[in-house]
C-alpha cells in the first residue's frame, strides 16, 4: 500500500503546474489493492452496523518536496466488513505573485449593476470544458477540403472521359442496333480500330480524351440490345442500402473485393450535391461470389450503420422496339424519347446511364 | 487551453479592452450595456447601465478609476469604474464612434459620426479628476469638424492620443489617418495606409508602434515617431481587430466575413479564428478557433498570459494561454532551400571571380 502512493506520484512528477496539483488515486485497481483485511488492526468495539470502524482521516505533513498524503477510509459498499482506503497525494506549492497595490485594492471592489442584481452568475461566466488548441494554419487542415474537391473533380474527369467514350460509341459504333444514325455511316467493328482511316480529327481528339481504347469493341461484345451479358449482370448484382453518406465507391470496392471479382460498383449520388444517396449497386462477375458476399455482409456494421443487402431487381423488360435505347434522359417515360432514331442525343445524363 | 465564455452580452461585441494592469476586462456590445469582468476568473464585476444605443467604444483611464463610453445614442458617458455610476453624460451631435483618454486622464476626446446637417467631428472635453464633476463643462473645449470631401461625408473610426498629448490620431473609413493638434485643432498630417476602411487601430503599451486593421484584408504595423510603414500582415478576409502582444513579438488578428454574409456560410469555412502572426516575419504560425461569427474585437492582457476575443456571435472568449505558448521560442521561418542555394551560388561565384582575377594577374 505504501509504494502505491509513491508509484502513483512518480508517474506525474513532471507535471509542473504552478497551482497546487490534486491527484486522487482512486482507480478501481487502487481501491482493490487497498482493501484491508477483514479485522482491522485495532477495531474499537461498539462500532455501528456490525462492521468495521472507520479510522479517522490521516493527513501527513508536507514533506521537503512539498507533497502531503491524505489517507481516508470508508466502508466498502459491497461488503460492510471491509474498508476501502483511499490515498490522495497532494503537492502543495506556493506561488509568489507580485501585484500592484491598485490591483489588490480592486479585488475588494463590490459587484455593481446587473452583476449585483443577479446572484447566480453561473450562466454568465462559463468555463468551457472543451480544450481549444492553437492550430498550425499550415497543417493539413485545408487538405481535407481540397481532397474532397479533388475527388469531385476526379469523378468529374472520369465522368467526362466516359461520356466522351459514349459519344464516340454513338457516333461511330452506332449502338447495338447499328441503324443508320443521321449522316454517319455504319462501320463494321473490324474496321473500327483504324482511327486514321476515318479521318476523324475530332475522333482523334475524342479518343485522346477517353481513357483506354476506343471502347467500340467492348460495346460490340454485349451491347446488342440487352444481350445476355446485361442479363447476367443484373442477376449478379447486389443492392446495398443503408450506407453512410461518407462512403465512396472506392470504399465499397474495398469492402466487396474479398468475395470475388467485381465488375461494377455504382453508388447513387445526388445530381446536384454529388452526395451519396445511401444506396449502391455492386455487380460481381460470378453469382456465387455475390451470394457469399450477401451472406457475409448482410447486417454488417459499416461506419455506424448496418448494411442491408438484397438482390437487385432485374430492370424492366426492354421494349424490343426501342432496341438498345433506354430512357437515357434518366426521367423515364416522362420525357419524350426519340425511339425512331437509334441515336438519341440525351443531355444532362447522370444516373442509370451506361 | 480551456477558454472562459463570457455570456453577459446579448448582441454582437463591439470592443474588448483590458485595463492597464490587466486585471479587468472591459467589454461593450450592441446591447447598450458595457460590462467589466475580472480577467483572472471571468467573473462579471459589473455592468454600466444607462446608454440607449449601441456602445461603439470605451476607454478606461490609466488607473482604472474612470471609464468613458461612446454610444450610438449620440452621447458619451463618464463612469466611475468602482461603483458603475454615471458621473456625467456628454451629448453629441451624432452617434459617438470612439473615445479616448488623454495621457494624464484629465481630458478625453471623442469622435462622432455625421448626423443630419452635422458633419463628423472630434470633441475634446476637460474632466480633471480632482475637480468636482458638477463643475465639468457640458460642451467640448475643442471641436474639430471633418468637412465633406467631394460632397461625401467622411466617418472617423478610431481616435487615440499620441504620446504626451502631442497629437490626436484619427483613422477614417476611407483608409486614411490624420493627425490633429489637440490645442489648436489644426491638421498636422495625413497619410493613407489602406485603401478601404480602417476598422481599428491599436497601439502597444508605450505607444511606439501601432497596427491598423482594415477591410482591405490587411493589417499594417507602423512606427509612431516617423509614421513609417514597417510590416504588413496579409489575410484572406476583412480584418476587424489586431493587437500587438506586450510580451512576445506576436500579432493577434481577428476578422471574418462581413456580418451580412455570415448566415450564408458555414462556420467551418467562415474563418472566424483568431490568427497569430509573428510581428517581424509576418508569418502566421497559429490559429485558435471557437467563435461562430466574425471576431470584432480582440485584446491581449498586458501580462501576456491571456487574451480575449469578442465576436459577432455575442460571446466573449477569454483564453488563458497554455504553458507551451508561454514557453514558446519565437518561430523562425525556415529559410527556403532556394534562398540557401542562391547564397551558396553567390559565394562560389565570388570565389570564381577572385580566382579568375588571380589568373589574369
Amino acid at each position: 500500500m505504501a509504494p502505491l502512493a509513491k508509484l502513483r506520484w512518480g508517474d506525474d512528477a513532471d507535471s509542473s503546474d504552478d497551482e497546487s496539483v490534486v491527484q486522487e488515486t482512486t482507480s478501481p485497481a487502487a481501491a482493490d489493492a487497498a482493501l484491508l483485511p477483514e479485522p482491522v488492526a485495532s477495531p474499537p468495539s461498539g462500532s455501528a452496523g456490525g462492521g468495521v470502524a472507520v479510522p479517522p482521516t490521516h493527513t501527513s505533513r508536507v514533506d521537503s518536496k512539498g507533497i502531503k498524503v491524505v489517507t481516508t477510509y470508508r466502508h466498502d459498499p459491497a461488503n460492510p466488513n471491509r474498508l476501502i482506503k483511499t490515498t490522495t497525494t497532494i503537492r502543495v506549492s506556493h506561488d509568489k505573485v507580485r501585484e500592484s497595490v491598485d490591483v489588490s485594492a480592486r479585488r475588494r471592489w463590490k459587484k455593481f449593476g446587473q452583476a449585483a442584481i443577479d446572484a447566480d452568475q453561473s450562466n454568465v461566466t462559463i468555463h468551457s470544458r472543451d480544450d481549444v488548441y492553437m492550430e498550425d494554419p499550415h497543417a493539413d487542415v485545408d487538405l481535407q477540403e481540397e481532397d474532397v474537391a479533388k475527388a469531385i473533380s476526379g469523378n468529374l474527369n472520369a465522368f467526362w472521359a466516359k461520356q466522351n467514350m459514349r459519344n464516340l460509341q454513338r457516333k461511330w459504333g452506332g449502338g447495338g442496333g447499328g441503324g443508320g444514325a443521321g449522316n454517319n455511316k455504319y462501320v463494321p467493328p473490324s474496321a473500327r480500330g483504324g482511327g486514321p482511316s476515318m479521318g476523324g480529327k475530332s475522333l482523334a481528339a475524342l479518343a485522346a480524351a477517353a481513357p483506354g481504347e476506343g471502347g467500340g469493341d467492348r460495346r460490340g461484345g454485349g451491347g446488342g440490345g440487352g444481350g445476355p451479358g446485361g442479363v447476367d449482370r443484373d442477376q449478379n448484382t447486389i443492392r446495398v442500402t443503408n450506407i453512410s453518406e461518407d462512403t465512396t465507391e472506392a470504399d465499397l470496392q474495398e469492402l466487396f473485393q474479398p468475395f470475388g471479382r467485381i465488375s461494377r460498383v455504382y453508388l447513387a449520388k445526388d445530381k446536384e450535391t454529388m452526395q451519396s444517396r445511401g444506396f449502391a449497386f455492386v455487380s460481381f462477375v460470378h453469382r456465387e461470389d455475390a451470394a457469399s458476399a450477401m451472406a457475409k455482409l448482410q447486417g454488417h456494421g459499416y461506419d455506424h450503420l448496418i448494411l442491408k443487402l438484397e438482390w437487385a431487381r432485374p430492370s424492366a423488360p426492354k421494349d424490343p422496339a426501342s432496341g438498345g435505347t433506354q430512357f437515357r434522359s434518366g426521367y423515364g417515360k416522362a420525357l419524350a424519347q426519340d425511339t425512331k432514331e437509334k441515336v438519341s442525343y440525351a443531355s444532362n445524363l447522370t444516373t442509370g446511364v451506361r | 487551453m480551456r477558454p472562459i465564455l463570457l455570456k453577459g452580452h446579448e448582441r454582437s461585441i463591439t470592443v474588448v479592452k483590458f485595463n492597464f494592469d490587466g486585471d479587468l476586462l472591459f467589454t461593450a456590445s450592441k446591447d447598450h450595456v458595457p460590462s467589466v469582468w475580472r480577467s483572472e476568473n471571468g467573473e462579471r464585476l459589473g455592468t454600466f447601465n444607462g446608454h440607449k444605443g449601441t456602445v461603439w467604444d470605451l476607454d478606461c483611464c490609466r488607473f482604472s478609476r474612470r471609464l468613458i463610453t461612446a454610444s450610438a445614442d449620440a452621447s458619451a458617458k463618464l463612469w466611475d469604474c468602482e461603483t458603475g455610476e454615471c458621473i456625467k453624460t456628454f451629448t453629441h451631435s451624432g452617434p459617438v464612434r470612439g473615445a479616448a483618454w488623454a495621457d494624464g486622464s484629465n481630458m478625453f476626446a471623442t469622435i462622432s459620426d455625421p448626423f443630419v446637417e452635422h458633419n463628423a467631428r472630434i470633441s475634446v472635453y476637460d474632466v480633471p479628476e480632482n475637480d468636482d464633476p458638477s463643475t465639468y463643462a457640458d460642451g467640448p473645449r475643442l471641436e474639430i469638424e471633418f468637412p465633406k470631401i467631394d460632397g461625401k461625408r467622411v466617418n472617423a473610426t478610431n481616435i487615440v492620443w499620441l504620446n504626451l498629448n502631442e497629437a490626436l490620431f484619427v483613422t477614417f473609413d476611407n483608409g486614411s489617418i490624420r493627425l490633429y493638434d489637440p490645442v489648436t485643432g489644426e491638421e498636422l498630417d495625413e497619410f493613407f495606409p489602406h485603401e478601404k476602411k480602417i476598422n481599428r487601430v491599436r497601439f502597444n503599451r508605450n505607444k511606439t508602434l501601432f497596427i491598423t486593421s482594415s477591410a482591405d484584408f490587411t493589417a499594417k504595423l507602423y512606427d509612431v515617431v516617423d509614421l513609417l510603414h514597417l510590416k504588413t500582415y496579409k489575410t484572406d478576409r476583412p480584418v476587424n481587430d489586431a493587437v500587438i502582444s506586450e510580451t512576445k513579438d506576436h500579432i493577434l488578428l481577428g476578422g471574418g466575413q462581413e456580418a451580412m454574409s455570415v448566415t450564408t456560410t458555414s462556420g467551418k469555412v467562415g474563418k472566424f479564428e483568431t490568427r497569430f502572426f509573428h510581428l517581424v516575419y509576418e508569418e502566421e504560425f497559429g490559429t485558435v478557433k471557437g467563435h461562430f461569427g466574425p471576431i470584432n474585437a480582440l485584446d491581449i492582457n498586458p501580462n501576456g498570459r491571456c487574451y480575449a476575443s469578442g465576436a459577432e456571435d455575442g460571446y466573449i472568449r477569454l483564453h488563458y494561454f497554455d504553458k507551451s505558448y508561454l514557453d514558446m521560442k519565437d518561430p523562425v521561418p525556415e529559410e527556403t532551400v532556394d534562398g540557401e542555394d542562391d547564397v551558396d551560388d553567390d559565394d562560389e561565384e565570388g570565389k570564381d571571380d577572385e580566382e579568375s582575377d588571380d589568373e589574369s594577374d
